[in-house]
């Protein structure tokens, strides 16, 4: 485990990622949250889990103003801390890398949220539904934006 | 010809969090591999918070799950009080820590009676689950319910204990050491539970790591992770105990682990409780009047492991998105990988062994022959290898 200074932390990302990080808020004690381009999430996902030894707890999908928002929760465990790396998708095209051939944890967690709000996994290894089957049909998604 | 055998367990728990349906593909009583379906229980409890306000929300977390209840309002509250910036009073906090702990003491014994029966031992199963009501009595004595307690408020908790009450507590709590005693004695002594449990479901620290698990299911493959630790909350950081870990990673571990738990939360109630003797009676919440908008994470430590919540508030008196990961649905994974290789009469005790309260599998769990779906197994059979395999052990020694 490495132990980091999280006072560094926005100053380390920006180093290593440049212009692939929007901006790092500290949210609460404990508690960043991370605006990263969608292209790059592989990357700085890898970065936390395989350099810093970070956790995968969960992923978050919601509903935005200009599309959907996925929330990627990790956790350090030497400190408590909890970094999240947020990404927006286009409304029309909601699509992205998936992390389920980084780490096994978020196999579940993405086609939960592929079923629910219809983002596309890209090379996800099973992308079928988790929760919902026969309940939707497979292009209808239960908490997908209204349209119009 | 070898014939290829789709062995089925579930899909309907309803005492369960996140219900499922295991599909063991066996040749000959060897378990190849596995497939799974879950949410057949899907309640849309997130979405149902969203139209709830603030407050409401705590008594629809508390029913995500029946067995550890105060879990997710325990995480829900952090979340909030981060959020609002709210600072607990200590009584609250102790308060707070006495529930989740008696609650870990119950869902821990309930873990081992099952065990138990699991592997044909119906005596340990009789015994913790008597024992297990003492635990409930004294919810019934402090919160008025025997389960879903409503303890929790943004702020702090509704009902207090009084000082007067301390002292009986803590006799049922002396009353409960030697009953936990005779278990782990029972369990961590006998020949026969070695054998059956011991390098049985293994998972190595890097499957914890990459299936992402928690709670007593990473800490028997010696991480030491533990949120009240890691990441103090409510009264951990203000009394002593330490995180129980094992470097068994299989079955006997997990077992290992969570019986010396026991110890460590009856000591964790019993210092809270002195602790409060010292503070004032009544000052159990500050009120929190406004919510504001933004995001907040609030973690807990369930019998199972981490609860996660994430809130996104607007500023009004309702979420705009609350996501709930339980421990299970990251501890569940790792069957495919615990339970690969091993025997159909070890897959019932490996299942177990990472708690996905299993008490109502057994009715639901049968075998059917891949080819001509005729029904081969049925639950009760499952449990019948398993004891049958046990009474075999039994013989040989």
């Amino acid at each position: 485990m490495v132990s980091i200074n999280y006072d560094i932390l926005p100053d380390l990302l920006k180093l290593n990622f440049n212009s692939d990080i929007h901006r790092v808020i500290i949210q609460q004690r404990r508690r960043l949250v991370v605006h990263i381009r969608k292209e790059a999430l592989l990357e700085i996902a890898n970065y936390f889990l395989d350099e810093l030894s970070y956790r995968f707890i969960i992923a978050t999908g919601m509903v935005c103003d200009n599309g959907y928002e996925i929330v990627y929760h990790f956790s350090d465990d030497t400190n408590g801390y909890v970094v999240n790396l947020m990404t927006e998708l286009d409304e029309k095209k909601p699509e992205i890398e998936s992390l389920a051939n980084l780490i096994n944890a978020a196999n579940w967690i993405e086609r939960e949220i592929h079923e629910l709000f219809g983002i596309k996994f890209i090379n996800h290894p099973n992308l079928t539904k988790l929760i919902s089957e026969g309940n939707w049909k497979d292009d209808e998604f239960p908490y997908a934006r209204k349209k119009g | 010809m070898s014939t290829k055998t789709v062995i089925p367990i579930g899909p309907y728990h309803p005492l369960q969090e996140e219900p499922e349906l295991f599909k063991l593909y066996c040749e000959g009583e060897i378990v190849q591999d596995i497939e799974w379906e879950t949410g057949y229980n899907h309640r849309g409890i997130e979405k149902i918070n969203e139209s709830k306000t603030f407050d409401q929300v705590f008594f629809v977390v508390e029913r995500v799950c029946g067995i550890c209840s105060t879990s997710h309002p325990f995480a829900y509250a952090n979340a909030m009080e981060e959020l609002a910036k709210a600072e607990v009073p200590d009584r609250a906090k102790y308060i707070r820590s006495i529930i989740g702990e008696l609650e870990r003491l119950h869902s821990h014994l309930l873990w081992v009676g099952l065990a138990g029966h699991f592997l044909g031992y119906n005596t340990v199963f009789m015994w913790s689950w008597k024992y297990r009501e003492i635990i409930l009595d004294l919810f019934e004595k402090i919160t008025g319910n025997r389960n879903n307690y409503a303890m929790f408020r943004i702020g702090g908790v509704r009902r207090d204990i009084p000082n007067a009450q301390i002292p009986d507590i803590k006799n049922v709590l002396d009353t409960l050491k030697p009953k936990i005693d005779l278990l782990t004695g029972a369990v961590m002594d006998d020949p026969v539970i070695h054998a059956r449990t011991k390098k049985v479901g293994i998972l190595s620290k890097e499957d914890i790591i990459n299936y992402g698990a928690v709670g007593p299911t990473a800490r028997a493959s010696g991480i030491a992770i533990d949120v009240r630790k890691d990441d103090p909350y409510a009264a951990y950081p203000l009394v002593n105990w330490k995180v129980i870990t094992s470097e068994g990673c299989d079955v006997f571990a997990k077992a290992e682990v969570r019986l010396l738990e026991l110890y460590e939360s009856v000591s964790i109630i019993d210092q809270c409780l002195d602790k409060m003797m010292t503070l004032k009676e009544g000052d159990i919440f500050i009120p929190v009047k406004n919510i504001p908008e933004g995001m907040s994470f609030g973690r807990a430590e369930a019998p199972r492991g981490e609860v996660f919540h994430f809130i996104k508030s607007d500023g009004s008196n309702s979420p705009v998105r609350h996501k709930i990961r339980a421990p299970s649905y990251v501890n569940i994974a790792t069957f495919k990988k615990s339970c690969v290789g091993q025997t159909i009469a070890d897959a019932t005790i490996i299942l177990a062994a990472v708690d996905p309260c299993y008490c109502c599998t057994e009715r639901m769990a049968f075998a059917y022959d891949y080819f001509t779906r005729r029904k081969i197994m049925n639950g009760l059979d499952l449990i019948k290898i398993s004891h049958q395999k046990t009474n075999d052990l039994k013989m040989k020694m």
